[in-house]
């Protein structure tokens, strides 16, 4: 397998100093440029982010490098302050609303889909086409799309007016603690009061959006996996006479498992770091009802004005990378091992 | 072809088309409101006069400014994809086929990109840029499409990494032998043979850069904005003004869907996998 | 495709320049250079922000033309963003040190960026305004940034506070229009409300429609100096007049308000008086250009037309209550000269006369004559704007404070409408409010 056998020209160049020294250089020279790029454009930023949330400081005003003198550490006060914060809490609840039904609802639909295209004989392309065909669209236009499609108007709203032919569109009763208005879907839908917190229904409604981008991409991790399906498991479980829901439990659902996993955790992710799409339909609207911790900060270097605020913001952003570090460790983790 | 028989399939079949046009369904206001007249469309466009069709809104759309932010689009999107797949499948060859100290410790750091919030790091941008020169004229898309490649490291190492290591060491190993240069076994033999692969990165990646809208909006200025941003601000709903902002949904809905139109067994070979191997 | 990799690659590589060239040449490679005055004449490019689309952008657009006939050499490039994101986007822009020339603005964010030392010092242009008695101090004083500086010009107007009503249906239920004192007003409106309909037609439902209620209440009962010294942090939300100011409201609302105003649009108050069956709308003067959209046969002064409020103490005419778009200039623009004959030309009689025959705008300059105006509605609610040294105009309260402070007045005023509890409200508001520092 070696080459000392046999005395090469290629041996003896290889054999040179400059070459080992350049041989071992190489990896870092592949590595170096996209190291750069990331330290420059990631890591440093995200050191200053870091470094900042312990000062108050305002976009407006930022840190002088050349006057330090003047920098206005506070420490751990953002973070404290943050905590504190109500509008802090009233964000991390609706981001919670995201975390919990946005992939929700991107597995109950994709789930079933995949597998519906993917027991069709031929034609299934063609599906599966159109289901990922939002995927394209930038989630700004999805957010205009459906903008349109909410519009409460029942001559431009397509939702309202098909609830018009059955006299649906104002529908509005109270039901305990769970308010409910058809027709507004994008101002006031509803809250659900419970006593410590309100859920306000609006982010459904932009959730519901946020899914329909995104089941493209559940319906193509599980068609992928579905692919590797045992097909002689398959096809003695037939013939054994199972119906296609045992099929589906027994068989197939087994194997999909690693697809489950990707899936939630790429839609957690995207949920939580949601941004675009609530500032095209609502901007964090009406008043705070919807507004994200990914609305917050924005909000707090851009909007809020009256006090410096970009320590807070960095603060709240730390603490969400935090948190979406904490809850995708162990995926991280499975990962790595299977790479390296 | 035989029609399948089995009333299953028909089902199967019925159920699959009726999916598939009601999700269609909320594509269709903007696709009726920016081809019809506005007075049209106040009393639902479902009941237009469709002998009115015009292009008229489409044109004020693209005088409007939305040609110029198609080509900011294009220009960002092309110099940042160009960049991470240079950049990119050097990585990933590196890192596919190579040992070489700190590899797991910097392949985690380069995986957090694909975890944490853009948030992170657009905050200080903002006055970084502006000490390196980048937030004046040109040297704006320069800055974006780098920020875009570093917040995309991950994914972009993540997707190439699986391309890479398909290929057989063999054939490098004979390309050593006959005197290659690591540099000339990455790009003479490996790089063609992850072509498809790099092809549907390119396309993935592509969709992704010019679908952004919290980058475009913090660090570009108004001569510079990309579509998406364009298009947030066309949205205000106070204003009655449905068939231009449908156009320019339509707009800018359309260059991602032709490149997915044109090449999607690419897309869609990328998609797998990169669901593959998680 | 069986293309062999090389010759795939080089189709790409051209696909690529190509495609590199066609974007480059969309978009203009340079952006063409801001040229600052050579022989004193403005030149050069500008960028300005406005907020205007449809037929008040093309209004604008028209302004700027008469800027730019004027001042041939001087390019102006008009940016529009949605007015809801002004602040952000002035905010961003300068941050990223990319910011406009000149933008309009509300008070509340020209004080805001004024604190940043953003703005470019506008005293000497007001100095010659008010000496010429184009402008008052009045209208001075809302334009003032952060340290009393004028910071601002006031380039569109709106007159809040009319009491609108169908001629023929005033006149069929027999009311005296309009009544010639508050007690004659509160007279004819129980008059009104005895017949099981609500006087006022309502929008509620929108969020800025309640707080246009509160400024002409507020002037009237309160007093232009309370109002004032509110506005600016001088006094507390817990002063008697203010309070007595709010209690009428409140008052106001509980008697004659219809029940279900809090789930009606704007767009659904007008038609509600034009055409329904509420007798009286309480808006500002654009409203005139929107009844013909409920019945394109109303024309204005002949079959609708509005009244002022009847002085509340009966002492006089209460102070006018208004609103309306300024424009800043940024202090480190490249190109001071052209940006300064811009921002006159805006607060100009002739700059605002191109506006104001089009409709839907009053024009802060004194000077410009009523003449212009396109209907008898327009003409009536211009001759309500400030004319002379003496008159005074109150700025919408929580536009002018803006911030924060806003964001939670909307929320507590929607609370006081639901509940009318005056108390709760100015206990909010005054533990929201800390500028004047007595609580």
């Amino acid at each position: 397998m070696t080459a000392r056998t046999t005395r090469s020209a290629a041996h003896d160049r290889r054999a040179t100093k400059s070459y080992r020294l350049r041989r071992a250089a190489t990896p870092y020279l592949f590595v170096g440029p996209i190291l750069v790029v990331f330290a420059m454009f990631y890591l440093w930023p995200t050191l200053l982010t870091v470094g900042s949330s312990f000062f108050t400081w305002g976009i407006l005003n930022p840190w002088q490098t050349q006057s330090p003198a003047e920098w206005d550490f506070v420490g751990l006060g953002n973070y404290g302050e943050t905590l504190a914060d109500p509008t802090f809490w009233n964000a991390a609840l609706n981001s919670a609303i995201w975390l919990v039904v946005f992939p929700a609802l991107v597995l109950a639909l994709s789930f079933p889909l995949a597998i519906l295209i993917w027991s069709a004989p031929r034609g299934g392309g063609l599906f599966r086409t159109v289901f990922i065909l939002p995927m394209t669209i930038s989630l700004a236009a999805a957010g205009v799309v459906w903008s349109l499609f909410y519009n409460p108007d029942p001559n431009k709203g397509v939702l309202n007016a098909v609830l018009s032919w059955f006299g649906l569109e104002d529908l509005s009763f109270t039901l305990g603690p769970l308010e409910f208005h058809a027709g507004r879907w994008l101002s006031d839908p509803g809250v659900l009061h419970l006593g410590f917190a309100d859920i306000r229904f609006v982010n459904l409604f932009i959730i519901v959006a946020a899914v329909w981008t995104f089941v493209g991409f559940g319906v193509i991790t599980f068609s992928a996996g579905l692919t590797s399906v045992d097909a002689e498991l398959l096809d003695s479980a037939k013939v054994d006479g199972a119906t296609q829901l045992q099929l589906v439990r027994h068989v197939i659902a087994p194997s999909l498992r690693p697809s489950v996993i990707v899936v939630a955790v790429i839609s957690i992710i995207f949920a939580l770091r949601t941004f675009d799409i609530v500032y095209v339909t609502t901007g964090g609207g009406p008043s705070t009802d919807s507004e994200v911790l990914g609305m917050l900060i924005w909000d707090q270097v851009f909007q809020f004005l009256d006090s410096p605020q970009g320590g807070l913001a960095a603060a709240v952003a730390v603490v969400m990378s935090a948190l979406m570090v904490v809850v995708s460790l162990p995926y991280i983790r499975a990962t790595l091992r299977g790479r390296s | 072809m035989r029609l399948p028989r089995n009333w299953r399939f028909l089902a199967l079949y019925v159920a699959l088309t009726i999916a598939s046009l009601l999700w269609l369904v909320p594509l269709a206001t903007p696709m009726a409101v920016s081809l019809l007249p506005l007075d049209q469309s106040t009393k639902g466009w479902w009941r237009a006069d469709w002998s009115t069709v015009t292009l008229d809104a489409y044109a004020r759309a693209w005088n409007g400014g939305l040609n110029a932010y198609l080509g900011n689009s294009l220009v960002i999107t092309i110099t940042s994809v160009a960049i991470t797949v240079v950049l990119g499948s050097l990585a990933a060859y590196a890192f596919a086929r190579m040992k070489f100290a700190f590899k797991t410790l910097l392949f985690g750091l380069l995986i957090t990109t694909m975890i944490v919030p853009v948030q992170i790091i657009l905050i200080p941008l903002v006055p970084w840029f502006q000490t390196l020169g980048l937030n004046e004229g040109a040297a704006q898309y320069f800055g974006i499409a780098l920020v875009h490649t570093a917040f995309g490291s991950g994914w972009s190492l993540f997707m190439l990494m699986a391309f890479f290591s398909g290929i057989p060491e063999e054939i490098l190993e004979a390309a050593r032998l006959d005197g290659a240069g690591e540099f000339t076994a990455f790009s003479r033999i490996a790089l063609p043979l992850a072509l498809p692969g790099i092809v549907s990165f390119i396309i993935l990646d592509f969709v992704f850069v010019w679908n952004d809208l919290l980058m475009g909006l913090t660090l570009l200025d108004s001569d510079h904005r990309p579509v998406t941003v364009g298009l947030a601000n066309l949205n205000a709903p106070q204003l009655n003004q449905d068939d231009l902002i449908s156009a320019g949904s339509m707009i800018a809905i359309l260059p991602p869907l032709i490149l997915f139109a044109l090449l999607n067994r690419y897309y869609v070979r990328g998609l797998f996998a990169g669901s593959v191997k998680g | 495709m069986s293309m062999k990799p090389f010759a795939r690659r080089g189709r790409a590589g051209a696909a690529f320049a190509a495609l590199t060239t066609v974007a480059l040449a969309l978009t203009g490679c340079s952006a063409a250079p801001v040229a600052s005055n050579s022989d004193g004449a403005p030149s050069g490019e500008i960028r300005v922000l406005s907020n205007w689309s449809g037929s008040e952008g093309e209004a604008f657009a028209a302004v700027v033309a008469g800027f730019k006939a004027a001042n041939p050499d001087v390019v102006v490039k008009i940016d529009t963003v949605p007015f809801d994101q002004t602040q952000t986007t002035l905010t961003q822009q300068f941050a990223a040190g990319n910011g406009p020339d000149a933008a309009i603005a509300l008070p509340g964010i020209v004080r805001q960026l004024s604190a940043q030392g953003l703005l470019m010092d506008l005293d000497g242009l007001w100095d010659e305004w008010v000496g010429a008695g184009e402008y008052n101090d009045s209208l001075r004083a809302i334009a003032q940034g952060a340290e009393g500086k004028a910071e601002a010009i006031y380039f569109k107007g709106n007159v809040n506070g009319l009491v609108w009503y169908g001629t023929s249906k005033a006149a069929d239920a027999g009311l005296t229009v309009p009544p010639e004192s508050w007690s004659d007003f509160e007279t004819m409106l129980d008059s009104v409300a005895k017949t099981g309909v609500a006087p006022f037609s309502v929008g509620a439902q929108d969020v800025w429609l309640p707080t246009q209620w509160v400024d002409p209440v507020l002037l009237n009962v309160a007093g232009a100096d309370a109002f004032g010294e509110l506005q600016r942090g001088e006094i507390s939300w817990n002063d008697e007049r203010i309070v007595e100011g709010f209690t009428v409201l409140s008052g106001l609302v509980d008697d004659y308000w219809p029940s279900d105003a809090l789930d009606t649009g704007f767009s659904d108050e007008t038609c509600g008086w034009a055409t329904g069956e509420n007798m009286f709308g309480f808006n500002g003067a654009f409203v005139n250009g929107i009844v013909p959209s409920c019945d394109s046969a109303l024309a204005p002064g002949d079959d609708y037309g509005f009244f002022t409020l009847p002085s509340y103490a009966n002492e006089g005419t209460p102070a006018q209550a208004v609103s309306g778009d300024l424009f800043i200039g940024s202090k480190d623009t490249k190109n001071p000269v052209a940006t300064r004959a811009f921002l006159k030309y805006l607060g100009s009689v002739e700059g605002q006369s191109i506006w104001a025959k089009r409709g839907g705008y009053i024009a802060p300059n004194m000077k410009v004559p009523s003449d212009v105006y396109p209907t008898v509605n327009d003409q009536r609610a211009a001759d309500l704007w400030p004319k002379d040294e003496a008159g005074v105009a109150g700025y919408d309260l929580d536009d002018w404070i803006g911030g924060e402070i806003q964001a939670i007045y909307r929320d507590a005023l929607v609370d006081l409408i639901r509940s009318g509890d005056v108390d709760a409200f100015i206990a909010t508001m005054t533990e929201a409010d800390t500028r004047s520092g007595d609580q």
